[in-house]
């Protein structure tokens, strides 16, 4: 669908004129950023920390069952928070304002399989940039799993309910592969040396990632070997199911429209605002819901101000709410439930063609 | 075996995870108790006019954005999207007064910037 197509009550005129509010929103909360913004992101880093250490610390006692069940808990929410609220926000340049060495965009490291240099090339270009651009934007799918009727059926789409369980199971190493193109290498299309580089950054951050949690840690609980590697390794299959949900409930329920690369060509500003509404969806619910979330809870915020900080989406979303409703723009939202619900029904409805 | 240990928790090194592990948010307090902005040392001089590149010493006149500008002189910072979203050409203006190509509004030096929708108000110093 092309961006005027899936609009076509709105002139080009109007169009520009959403882009011009949604550009004056912009420099207002801007011009607001500060100590809020600051104490708000450091704030959730020492919660991040803590939660890390302790579960840590009470996995050590991992033979008296209530500790083993509190430290995965703590260790689950610590890796949530720091690839959710921290790592994928901080990796926008939300933070970069503030100028704090721990803080760098560009340099952010995460508590995860995937390099974050690989990552933001996937995800803050090609991703944010191209949002569900069919062929550009791979988050569509992830190349395995058929998620809109524009993507061609194919036979092994058959297969997509599994497909998306896997995933979901697997998260990390789906987001690791992400970068890699697996199906353009399979096809003998992907550059050689550009491929040595990242298996090399891939294998350097799995091998670190896997040290900490599967040998290091579980080393160091002595006789509760096996008791701190289980907890570990059900810390990242929480923190996989929970990114999978939040992630495939972004783009992926009914309503939400995707688009070819040859209407996504010469887009002017305002109708790049306008494919980022028609192509996000958000997730309501409560305020630890959001930062559990990394306030991707506001999807279509974050697409419209990726580099904005991400706490900050909650009272622009009351604009932005105002604006799509005066502009005769659906506004995506539901609960959880609802979402996810409609995301499942669809993986599940286009296993067939 | 030092090696070994610091590639244990590579990219930043045993150490360095150690001690975020441990520092809690004390360490991201002190580090916010810095001001927003520090002083830089830098060798160039702010120019009387264009762009002055402080590390290779480069200077270019304005074209356009602050990527088109230093592209034009030859310099090619890494860059994606060219329209302020992915934030690959995040660099620092040292010093000067750039605009925001999107919302008009100034961002002074020492900041980091996005050199695809800024352009400069005046002379300014980037770290190049």
């Amino acid at each position: 669908m092309s961006v005027l197509a899936a609009a076509p009550h709105l002139s080009p005129e109007q169009i520009e004129e959403l882009g011009r509010e949604l550009d004056d929103l912009r420099r207002r909360t801007v011009a607001d950023l500060g100590q809020r913004d600051r104490d708000y992101i450091v704030g959730v880093l020492g919660a991040q920390r803590r939660l890390e250490l302790a579960g840590r610390a009470l996995l050590f006692a991992g033979f008296l069952p209530p500790a083993w069940l509190a430290g995965t808990v703590a260790l689950s929410l610590s890796k949530i928070l720091d690839n959710m609220e921290v790592g994928h926000n901080v990796m926008h340049g939300q933070y970069d304002f503030l100028d704090d060495p721990e803080l760098v965009g560009t340099e952010f490291e995460w508590d995860t399989a995937c390099p974050a240099e690989q990552w933001r090339h996937t995800h803050n270009f090609e991703h944010h940039t191209f949002t569900n651009v069919i062929g550009r934007d791979r988050d569509v799918g992830y190349a395995v799993i058929r998620v809109t009727p524009e993507q061609p059926w194919r036979p092994q789409n058959l297969a997509n309910p599994a497909y998306a369980a896997a995933l979901a199971v697997l998260f990390q190493y789906g987001v690791m592969l992400h970068g890699v193109e697996v199906e353009k290498v399979l096809a003998g299309d992907k550059e050689r040396g550009e491929l040595i580089d990242q298996l090399r950054a891939i294998g350097s951050k799995l091998g670190s990632q896997a040290l900490k949690d599967y040998v290091l840690f579980p080393a160091l609980a002595g006789p509760s070997f096996l008791l701190t590697l289980g907890a570990n390794a059900t810390a990242n299959l929480v923190r996989n199911l929970w990114a999978f949900t939040i992630i495939f409930c972004g783009h992926f329920p009914d309503g939400v429209a995707t688009f070819t690369e040859e209407e996504a060509a010469e887009e002017s500003r305002g109708q790049w605002y306008l494919r980022q509404i028609l192509g996000s969806a958000n997730i309501e619910g409560s305020q630890l819901f959001d930062v559990l979330s990394g306030n991707l809870s506001y999807q279509i915020e974050h697409h419209l101000f990726p580099d904005l900080p991400a706490h900050r989406y909650a009272e622009m979303s009351v604009e932005v709410r105002d604006i799509c409703q005066r502009y005769g723009l659906a506004y995506n939202a539901g609960g959880l439930v609802s979402q996810f619900g409609s995301v499942i029904r669809k993986i599940v409805r286009l296993a067939l063609p | 075996m030092t090696v070994l240990v610091d590639r244990l928790f590579s990219p930043h090194g045993a150490r360095a995870y150690l001690r975020w592990l441990t520092s809690g948010a004390h360490a991201a307090a002190v580090a916010s108790a810095r001001p927003v902005t520090q002083p830089m040392e830098n060798r160039a001089e702010t120019p009387d006019e264009g762009i002055e590149m402080a590390r290779s010493g480069v200077s270019a006149p304005v074209v356009g954005s602050l990527l088109e500008s230093v592209e034009s002189a030859g310099l090619t910072p890494p860059n994606r999207c060219r329209r302020g979203v992915c934030a690959t050409c995040t660099t620092n203006l040292v010093r000067g007064t750039v605009r925001d190509l999107r919302t008009g509004h100034l961002i002074e030096g020492p900041a980091p910037v996005r050199l695809c929708v800024t352009e400069p108000c005046g002379p300014v110093v980037v770290d190049l």
